[in-house]
């Protein structure tokens, strides 16, 4: 009797503590019905998109798309209803992270009408079906090898030189910037940004999360950051998607960024630099975004 | 002594500004500039939540809609929330809660595009306004839900008329298709009384299951608020009764089960799909399934 009690409890503990099974994201997306409604365990590389989060195969697994539809990566959904991080949080951009959790396909087969002759299109529930989440874990963050990760165009930003009349007073601006991420002051923040939008980012750094995420590197940073040329630079932009010119200060947020400045303005995500849009008005500056 | 007094409850007074009577969002869609930049507390109408893109609207209630020009494209009549995090991930999950809900929003409210703050501004800040078609922001601090609108067709942001709405057929019970329904429905509610997440995952298909194992049991879901939360969960047995406890709507691959969540709906049974979107006020709530191979399941 005793043994039969201890060998249903141990049934019973192996049953609530299946483990989850490792898959790849190429498998799932070869084969997904062998893999519906089983504990899952996935591992890719992180992909933000303003239409949610994506996992993607990992580069020493990726096979390239072909050259007519490159917009075919092998990638899966990840459905946001139980997703730790903030819907449109693009700073973990690239992260490697590994997912417990099960696979679901909204529309297995598209391309075949269903039963009501119907050819459904899935595209709101992405191509490849999607990963529900119980858990997440982040184990670096890779290094992108294909354009989806590849630094933005940088051509059209210019370092402006301290000599520069259009650069006169940029250090006191800077040196007021970093005080106040230091000093975590959103009151701060909001006093050296352009009047029209102080409210706007009053209601945003209020919240201290959203405070951190814009400005908790440039807090934890070290002295030199005010140090113009080693800490921060002052680039001139001009973008094809805005008509007129503007300004970006970037400030290194991640070691010695010697040799690495000509790409600050396109380290969109805060990997080594947090830049910010400014604006010069009649002698003074302003911070916009 | 009594001017320092009279003095200090002046200052006191006008540093409170939220507790004065709530603006209305018809006012601030009147004469916007005239609450630029302030703290204020709003009344109006959840008319709109877009789930996917994190976006909710506060709209007029019916009565103050009929002092403003119809709601158009060109001239909108609600205003923008902006939310934190953690007040979109709420309202993400717990639609129902403020669906349609009459509320007072006290916040920060601004406005982005008007036409003479704007003209000397940089182009990167202009270049915002392009999509924003609502009437400024409100960014939101708190909500106290003060009721639910009972017309849900009327306060959206672009309501219906009697003429848009789509008409439903109901599906008799006593139909192949209702017949097959109906064990369904008795699985579901068998289920849902007993709280019982792995029977209500084996009601989704196979390559939709996964979706139903996490959010059965993980709390913090949306499917979980709105299957087995307090607030949404069908527990009453005589929703259990066709016709009187729950009608079906619907097609022969599509349908939706509405239960009634009183001891009596007549009469309050829904009227277009716009009704299927239920909120907390509503006398119904329904789900949505589908057949796949033959079995009816709840659909995604």
């Amino acid at each position: 009797m005793l043994r039969s009690l201890a060998l249903f409890a141990l049934v019973l503990a192996v049953g609530v503590s299946v483990p989850p099974v490792p898959v790849t994201i190429s498998e799932l997306i070869a084969h997904p019905a062998d893999h519906y409604d089983q504990r899952l365990q996935v591992s890719g590389v992180l992909k933000s998109t303003t239409f949610g989060p994506h996992l993607c195969e990992l580069p020493s697994r990726a096979t390239a798309p072909p050259a007519d539809a490159p917009w075919d990566r092998p990638c899966i959904d990840i459905a946001t209803s139980n997703w730790p991080f903030p819907f449109f949080d693009f700073s973990k951009r690239g992260a490697l992270i590994t997912i417990v959790g099960y696979f679901s396909f909204t529309c297995p087969d598209p391309k075949t009408p269903n039963e009501d002759g119907v050819q459904v299109m899935c595209v709101d529930r992405g191509w490849n079906g999607y990963i529900n989440v119980e858990s997440v874990a982040i184990g670096g963050y890779a290094t992108c090898e294909d354009d989806e990760c590849a630094p933005e165009d940088t051509s059209g930003a210019h370092e402006v030189a301290s000599s520069d009349p259009g650069a006169q007073g940029i250090d006191g601006f800077a040196r007021a910037l970093v005080s106040a991420a230091r000093s975590r002051s959103a009151d701060r923040v909001v006093a050296i940004t352009l009047p029209s939008l102080r409210t706007e980012t009053r209601f945003t750094l209020e919240d201290r999360s959203s405070f951190a995420r814009y400005y908790g590197e440039m807090a934890n940073a070290p002295d030199w950051l005010t140090e113009r040329g080693k800490g921060y630079r002052l680039f001139d932009i001009e973008k094809t998607d805005y008509t007129a010119r503007h300004h970006e200060l970037c400030f290194c947020i991640k070691g010695d960024c010697a040799g690495r400045w000509s790409q600050a303005t396109a380290d969109r995500y805060g990997a080594n630099f947090s830049c910010h849009y400014v604006w010069r008005d009649g002698g003074a500056w302003y911070l916009l975004y | 002594m009594r001017a320092l007094a009279t003095f200090i409850l002046a200052l006191i007074i006008s540093a409170l500004p939220a507790f004065a009577a709530p603006v209305k969002v018809a006012d601030i869609v009147r004469n916007p500039a005239a609450y630029l930049d302030q703290r204020l507390t709003v009344s109006g109408v959840i008319g709109s939540i877009a789930v996917d893109y994190d976006g909710a609207a506060l709209c007029p209630t019916p009565e103050d809609r009929a002092t403003l020009p119809a709601a158009t494209a060109e001239r909108p009549i609600c205003i923008e929330m902006r939310l934190h995090e953690d007040q979109r991930k709420e309202i993400r999950i717990k639609l129902e809660k403020y669906r349609q809900a009459i509320v007072e929003i006290t916040g920060l409210y601004w406005h982005r595009c008007l036409a003479d703050l704007r003209a000397r501004e940089p182009e990167v800040v202009r270049e915002d306004c392009k999509d924003r078609g609502l009437n400024g922001y409100i960014g939101v601090e708190s909500i106290a839900i003060r009721g639910y609108n009972a017309d849900r067709n009327l306060t959206g942001l672009y309501p219906q008329t009697e003429g848009e709405r789509d008409q439903l057929t109901e599906l008799s019970p006593q139909s192949e298709e209702g017949l097959a329904i109906d064990k369904f429905v008795q699985a579901f509610l068998t289920a849902v009384r007993a709280k019982d997440a792995d029977a209500l995952a084996l009601l989704a298909p196979k390559e939709l299951r996964g979706f139903a194992r996490i959010g059965f049991t993980v709390p913090e879901t949306r499917l979980y608020w709105y299957v087995l939360s307090p607030e949404m969960a069908v527990r009453n047995e005589s929703a259990r009764r066709a016709g009187t406890g729950y009608r079906v709507y619907g097609g022969s691959r599509r349908a939706t089960v509405c239960f009634c969540r009183r001891s009596n709906c007549a009469g309050a049974w829904p009227r277009s799909g716009n009704e299927f979107y239920t909120n907390l006020g509503s006398p119904t709530v329904c789900h949505f399934i589908e057949r796949r191979q033959g079995t009816w399941w709840l659909a995604d």
